[in-house]
C-alpha cells in the first residue's frame, strides 16, 4: 500500500490524487511552497498584510480579478519597467534619427522632388515608428522576463484546488525558498490569519521523458531548417553562368518584341533580324510630311540669317482668328514659358527666382525676351528656339504642338510690343481704367 | 464589489461651498469688465475694431472648445459606462449647461457681424467676390458658393449651436433628474444615446472648424481641420475641469475627488497633449511633403517672418515642453503640478488659436510677416474664460455637485489606480 503523499481534499478528484502519488512513489520528497486558500477578499488582503509584515519576500497572492490596492497589502513596489520604457523608446528615436541619416544623407544621398537629403519632417514618422516598436517590444518582454514567464510548469498547477484562484477563491503561497521559509511557522501564520486547506505543496519527484518521436521529428525538422540557409551561403560563393531564378515575375517576360530585340519571325520576312521595321526608303507615313518649311521649321535654308518672318497662315486657320491665336498662345506661354522668362518676359519667372536666392553658380538666367538681341528676331527665329531649344533653353519641340508653338510666337511678340506700347494702342475704356 | 475604502458622503460634501458661490458673480463680472475694457481699447486704437473682431473670435473660439470638449468627454463617459468619473461629473454637466443662453448669447458678437454680411472677418462674404462683373471676382469662390454663401452659412451656425445645446440639456436634464428619481433607466439611456451622439458631434464639430476657422482663408483646405480641434477641445476641457474641481476642493467642496481622479485627468491631458502633436504634425507634413502651392499657403505664412518664432512657440509650448513635463506619474498625481500644466495647456491653447486666427488680421491690415500682438487680445481671452468659470460655478449651486443615485458612484467613489 502507498502511503498517499496527497490530502484526498474534497475538491480534488481521487483519480487525479492516486496518479500523482504514483508517480512520485518511492521519490525523495522537496518542498515547493506552502499555500492557503481565503474565501472573500477582505480576509484575503488582511491575510497579505500578515505575511507582508512576517518579512517574507518571496511569496505571492492569487485572485481572479484585481482588487483595488492589493498593491499595497501585498508590499509590490512601484515598478521601473517604465524607466526601462523610457530608455528603450529614446533608442528607438536615436536608431531612427542615424538609421535615416546615414542612409538618406550619407550613403545613399538621393534627391526627391527637391526635398533635403536630412530633412527633419520626413523623418519623424520613422522616429514615431521606432519609438514605439522600441518602447513597446521593450516594454512586453522585460515585463514577461520580470514576472519570470514564460513559466511552463510550477508544482500548484498539480493542485485541482489552484485553478479556483481564477474562479472564487482567494490564495497566498509562500516559496520554500524565501530564506525565512520555515513550513511550521508559515503553516501557522497562514492558517491563524484565516486560511483554509492550508498544504505544503512538493516538487514532482521525477519528470516524465519526452518521447522518443518528439525527439526524432525535432532532429529532422532542424535538418532541414539547415538545408535553405546553406544553399543561399553556398550560391553566395559559387560562381554561375546560368540566370538567377526569377521567382516574382511581375510581367517581365512578355511575349512581345521589343523596338530594339531582335525578332526570328519577322527576320525571316525582311532577311534582317529587326523587331521594328524601318521606313521604307522613299515612302512618307500618313500625316508625317512636313513639306512647308515656313510652318514645320520656321526657316528656308540652312544660313545664320534664313528665317521667315511672320506668323504662317496654318497656324491662324488652325485657330481661327488672330484673337483665338494669342489667347492659346498666351495660355500656352503660361505652362511653358513663365516658369523660367516670367508672366512678362523679362526673365524673372518662379525657376530664374529660386536659381537666384540658391546662389549655386551653376545657373544661366534666362533671356529677357525684350533683350536688344531678341526683338529685332526673325518669328521663324524665335519658333525654331522654341522648338530646339537654344543655350541652356532645353528643345520644346516634343511637347508643344506646332500650331501652339507659332501661337506663342505670336504671343511673345505681343508682349514684345506691350513693352514699347503708347497711350494711343490701349483701347480708351480700358485705359480710363487704368487712370484710376 | 466589496472593498477596502469605502466611502460615504455626508450631505454638505455634495453641496457647492457657498463660499465658492458667492464669488461667482463677481467672477463673471470681472470677466465683464475686462470684455468691456477690450473694448473701450480697441475704440482708442487704430484699426482697434477690426482687430477686436479677429481677438474675440479667438478668445471666444478657444473657449468655446472647452465647453465642446466637456459636452464629448460626457459622451466618452456614458458610452464606456465609465466609473471612475462619475464623481466629477457634475463639472463637465455644468460647463455644457451654459450653452444656453451664455455661449450663445456670447456668439452673437460674430453671429450679428455675419448677419449684417459683414466682410471685415469672413471677406467671401461680400457678393462682389462671386459676381463675375466685378473686379473682386474670384473663381475659386465662385466654385465654392454653394456651400460658402450666407444664407447656408447662417443656417449651419444655427444647426450646429441647436445641436449642441440639446445635447448638453439631455445630458445635464437626465443627470440632475436621476439625483431625484434614482431611475437606473436614465443611465441606460444617455448610454445608449451616447454612441450615435459622438457621431453628431463629430460632423458638428469638424463643419463647425471648416465654417468658424477654416474659412478665414476659403481657398485654403484642410480635410485634418476638424480632428485638430478635437484634441484641442479635449486638452483644454480636462484642463479646465482640473481648475475648477481643485478651485471648488480648495473651499471645501467635493472633497472625494482624490489623487485618483486628478491622476486619470492628468493621462487624459497627457494622451491629447501627444495626440494634438500627432495631428498638428500629421497635418505639417502631408502639406509639407505634397509641396502644392495651394495647400502650403497656411505654413507659409506661418513660416516667415516673425510668425516663423510664433509657431516655434507654439510647436514648444503645446507639444514638447508638456510632453516630458506631464510623463511622470508624480506630477500627474501631485496638486500643484497638475494644476501648473493644467494652466499652461489653457494658455498654449489659447496660443494655438492665435495662431489659427490672427495671420488673417496681419495680412488684412498688411503687417506683413509681423505678428499683431495687441494687448486687449489677452483681455478678451480672459474675460470671456473668467465668464465661462464663473457661469459654471453659478449654475454648479443649483444642484448636488455629485450625481447622488448614479448607479455608478460608489464604484467612483471606491477607484484606485494600479501600478
Amino acid at each position: 500500500m502507498v502511503e498517499l503523499r496527497f490530502k484526498n481534499t474534497s475538491s480534488e478528484d481521487p483519480n487525479w490524487v492516486r496518479s500523482l502519488n504514483e508517480h512520485d512513489e518511492g521519490s525523495e520528497q522537496k518542498l515547493s511552497c506552502v499555500m492557503a486558500e481565503y474565501a472573500t477578499p477582505q480576509e484575503w488582503l488582511a491575510a497579505c498584510a500578515k505575511v507582508r509584515d512576517a518579512g517574507y519576500k518571496r511569496w505571492d497572492g492569487l485572485t481572479p480579478f484585481p482588487v483595488h490596492g492589493m498593491e499595497e497589502y501585498i508590499g509590490i513596489k512601484p515598478t521601473i519597467l517604465p524607466w526601462i520604457t523610457l530608455v528603450a523608446g529614446m533608442t528607438g528615436m536615436t536608431v531612427a534619427v542615424a538609421l535615416q541619416y546615414f542612409t538618406n544623407a550619407v550613403l545613399y544621398p538621393y534627391l526627391i522632388s527637391g526635398k533635403p537629403l536630412f530633412s527633419l519632417p520626413a523623418n519623424v514618422p520613422v522616429m514615431f515608428e521606432l519609438t514605439v516598436l522600441f518602447a513597446a517590444f521593450t516594454t512586453v518582454f522585460t515585463m514577461l522576463a520580470m514576472n519570470g514567464l514564460p513559466q511552463w510548469f510550477h508544482p500548484l498547477f498539480r493542485r485541482n484546488n489552484f485553478e479556483r484562484m481564477t474562479d472564487d477563491r482567494f490564495g497566498i503561497v509562500v516559496e520554500a525558498s524565501d530564506p525565512k521559509f520555515n513550513r511550521q511557522q508559515v503553516e501557522l501564520l497562514l492558517a491563524n490569519a484565516g486560511g483554509a486547506n492550508v498544504e505544503a505543496i512538493f516538487e514532482p519527484a521525477k519528470r516524465a521523458p519526452l518521447p522518443v518521436v518528439i525527439h526524432g521529428v525535432g532532429l529532422c525538422v532542424t535538418v532541414l531548417a539547415l538545408i535553405p540557409a546553406g544553399l543561399a551561403i553556398k550560391s553566395r560563393y559559387v560562381k554561375s553562368d546560368k540566370p538567377r531564378i526569377h521567382i516574382i515575375q511581375d510581367m517581365d517576360m512578355q511575349p512581345k518584341f521589343k523596338a530594339q530585340a531582335p525578332s526570328p519571325i519577322l527576320g525571316q520576312l525582311f532577311g534582317d533580324m529587326r523587331a521594328s521595321m524601318p521606313q521604307v526608303e522613299g515612302t512618307v507615313g500618313r500625316g508625317q510630311l512636313r513639306e512647308d518649311d515656313h510652318y514645320y521649321r520656321g526657316r528656308f535654308g540652312e544660313g545664320e540669317e534664313d528665317y521667315f518672318d511672320g506668323i504662317p497662315p496654318q497656324a491662324l486657320e488652325h485657330f481661327g482668328s488672330a484673337t483665338a491665336l494669342l489667347e492659346r498662345g498666351r495660355e500656352r506661354y503660361g505652362i511653358s514659358c513663365a516658369p523660367c522668362h516670367g508672366l512678362t518676359g523679362v526673365g524673372d519667372g518662379l525657376v530664374a527666382q529660386r536659381a537666384d536666392m540658391l546662389q549655386q553658380g551653376t545657373w544661366v538666367p534666362p533671356t529677357s525676351l525684350h533683350a536688344d538681341t531678341v526683338v529685332p528676331q526673325a518669328d521663324g527665329r524665335i519658333f525654331e528656339t522654341i522648338s530646339l531649344g537654344r543655350n541652356n533653353m532645353k528643345p520644346y519641340g516634343a511637347s508643344v504642338k506646332v500650331a501652339d508653338r507659332w501661337a506663342i510666337v505670336a504671343y511673345v511678340r505681343a508682349l514684345q510690343q506691350s513693352q514699347a506700347a503708347t497711350s494711343d494702342m490701349v483701347p480708351p475704356a480700358e485705359l480710363e481704367a487704368l487712370k484710376d | 464589489m466589496a472593498h477596502a475604502h469605502t466611502q460615504t458622503l455626508t450631505e454638505e460634501q455634495t453641496r457647492l461651498p457657498a463660499r465658492v458661490a458667492s464669488l461667482a458673480p463677481g467672477i463673471i463680472f470681472g470677466g465683464l469688465v475686462l470684455i468691456l475694457a477690450a473694448l473701450g481699447w480697441a475704440f482708442a486704437t487704430e484699426d482697434g475694431l477690426v482687430h477686436f473682431q479677429y481677438a474675440y473670435l479667438t478668445g471666444f473660439m478657444a473657449w468655446l472648445m472647452v465647453a465642446l470638449g466637456s459636452l464629448i468627454f460626457l459622451c466618452l463617459q456614458h458610452v464606456f459606462r465609465a466609473g471612475w468619473s462619475v464623481g466629477m461629473r457634475r463639472i463637465p454637466e455644468m460647463i455644457v449647461s451654459n450653452f444656453w443662453p451664455w455661449i450663445i448669447v456670447a456668439f452673437m458678437p460674430i453671429f450679428i457681424p455675419i448677419c449684417m454680411g459683414d466682410t471685415t472677418v469672413y471677406k467671401w462674404l461680400d457678393p462682389a467676390m462671386v459676381n463675375p462683373t466685378s473686379p473682386l471676382f474670384d473663381q475659386i469662390l465662385a466654385n465654392k458658393s454653394g456651400y460658402l454663401n450666407k444664407g447656408f452659412f447662417i443656417g449651419r451656425l444655427v444647426a450646429y449651436f441647436g445641436i449642441w445645446t440639446l445635447m448638453a440639456r439631455f445630458f445635464v436634464k437626465n443627470s440632475v433628474a436621476q439625483d431625484a428619481d434614482g431611475d437606473p433607466a436614465r443611465t441606460r439611456r444617455m448610454e445608449m444615446r451616447a454612441a450615435p451622439l459622438i457621431m453628431v458631434f463629430a460632423l458638428s464639430l469638424t463643419f463647425a472648424g471648416f465654417d468658424l476657422l477654416m474659412s478665414l482663408d476659403p481657398h485654403w483646405f484642410s480635410t485634418i481641420w476638424g480632428v485638430y480641434l478635437f484634441a484641442g477641445c479635449m486638452i483644454s476641457s480636462v484642463s479646465s475641469m482640473i481648475l475648477l474641481l481643485m478651485f471648488i476642493q480648495n473651499f471645501g467642496g467635493m472633497k472625494h475627488i482624490g489623487p485618483e481622479q486628478y491622476s486619470d485627468l492628468g493621462k487624459l491631458l497627457f494622451a491629447f497633449v501627444f495626440f494634438w502633436g500627432y495631428i498638428a504634425f500629421s497635418q505639417y507634413m502631408l502639406i509639407w511633403y505634397a509641396n502644392i502651392p495651394e495647400e502650403t499657403t497656411f505654413f507659409h505664412f506661418r513660416q516667415a517672418g516673425e510668425w516663423a518664432n510664433f509657431s516655434l512657440l507654439l510647436l514648444f509650448g503645446h507639444l514638447l515642453l508638456p510632453f516630458p513635463g506631464l510623463l511622470s506619474r508624480h506630477i500627474k498625481r501631485g496638486r500643484k503640478t497638475l494644476a501648473f500644466w493644467a494652466i499652461w495647456m489653457l494658455v498654449f491653447h489659447f496660443v494655438d488659436f492665435y495662431w489659427m486666427v490672427m495671420p488673417y488680421l496681419a495680412k488684412k491690415l498688411g503687417h506683413g510677416m509681423e505678428v499683431v500682438f495687441h494687448p486687449m487680445d489677452v483681455l478678451i481671452w480672459l474675460g470671456l474664460g473668467l465668464g465661462l468659470f464663473g457661469l459654471t460655478l453659478s449654475r454648479a449651486k443649483r444642484q448636488s455637485m455629485v450625481p447622488l443615485r448614479d448607479p455608478r458612484l460608489p464604484e467612483s467613489l471606491a477607484f484606485e489606480n494600479y501600478y
